[in-house]
């Protein structure tokens, strides 16, 4: 139980890191996309951390695993289309 | 006489609970990515519209921690009602309600600044997408606090046991999904 507890903790104490990182990286000129990108991966980050270890993910059935990774599959696929679709767009 | 029977929950009720609010995250992430994509179309078409840090990033930022803080304090409650412990559920239930509405209460000082400035959904489609966001977002913190009152009352009044706790978990998983929401509408509305 203690064990989990430090766990928690540990996983509360890299989510507030990212934030900072977050926060920080909104400071440096990464260009307009560039800066958006990496806002994502960093709460893409985030995402992923609470999803496998306050939302329990990691010790869930494979099907729930496939559930609750098909939403983010449609995310990345709709969200990539868009920021390529932009990327094309600003090429010509 | 009245007779109250403790209720057991079978291992595959247990399971069905779970995958259906799975479902349900799935669907509520793919509500969200659709204004994400939005988002990034608008932003694209009217760069001029939006610059980093034009919203209140500091306010955004405490709301981020209070909302981290409160997960921490759900996933103790779920642990509680794992171990069929009615008061320390309650009182951490309490704490992420109260955490909620910490949430709601500075996103109302940080939407009432921005409407003393004048700006209002109608003022540019920056300002479109980010109240439609954040309002929904709102909406979303807003049942999970009602929903959390309610648990905390019945856990308090001993409903949940060892045998039967799925209420408090499945609330534990809603409560994640609108912390998950935040991390993203966060750094892309307010920051970059």
């Amino acid at each position: 139980m203690s064990n989990k507890i430090a766990n928690k903790t540990a996983i509360f104490i890299m989510l507030l890191a990212i934030t900072a990182a977050q926060i920080g990286l909104s400071f440096v000129n990464l260009t307009p996309m560039g800066n958006i990108l990496a806002a994502l991966l960093l709460a893409a980050s985030e995402a992923i951390l609470v999803g496998l270890f306050f939302m329990g993910l990691n010790d869930e059935k494979r099907l729930i695993k496939i559930t609750a990774l098909f939403p983010f599959v449609l995310f990345c696929i709709m969200n990539g289309a868009v920021v390529m679709d932009i990327l094309v767009f600003m090429k010509h | 006489m009245e007779h109250t029977v403790a209720k057991v929950e079978t291992e595959e009720r247990l399971e069905n609970v779970s995958f259906g609010m799975w479902l349900f995250i799935a669907s509520e992430i793919m509500f969200f990515t659709a204004f994400f994509a939005m988002y990034i179309i608008m932003r694209n078409a009217h760069p001029e519209l939006s610059h980093p840090h034009q919203l209140n990033w500091v306010i955004a930022g405490i709301n981020t921690f209070i909302l981290v803080i409160s997960s921490l304090f759900m996933t103790n409650a779920v642990n509680a009602s794992k171990e069929g412990n009615g008061s320390r559920t309650s009182n951490n239930l309490l704490v992420t309600a109260g955490c909620g509405l910490a949430f709601l209460a500075l996103k109302a000082v940080e939407y009432s600044g921005e409407i003393k400035e004048g700006l209002l959904p109608s003022t540019n489609l920056f300002y479109s997408c980010y109240y439609t966001m954040t309002g929904f977002h709102g909406l979303h913190i807003f049942i999970g606090v009602v929903v959390l009152l309610i648990l905390a009352m019945r856990a308090r009044r001993g409903d949940f046991t060892k045998t039967y706790n799925s209420p408090v978990e499945v609330c534990g998983l809603y409560w994640s999904l609108v912390e998950v929401v935040w991390f993203f509408l966060f750094p892309v509305l307010y920051l970059v």
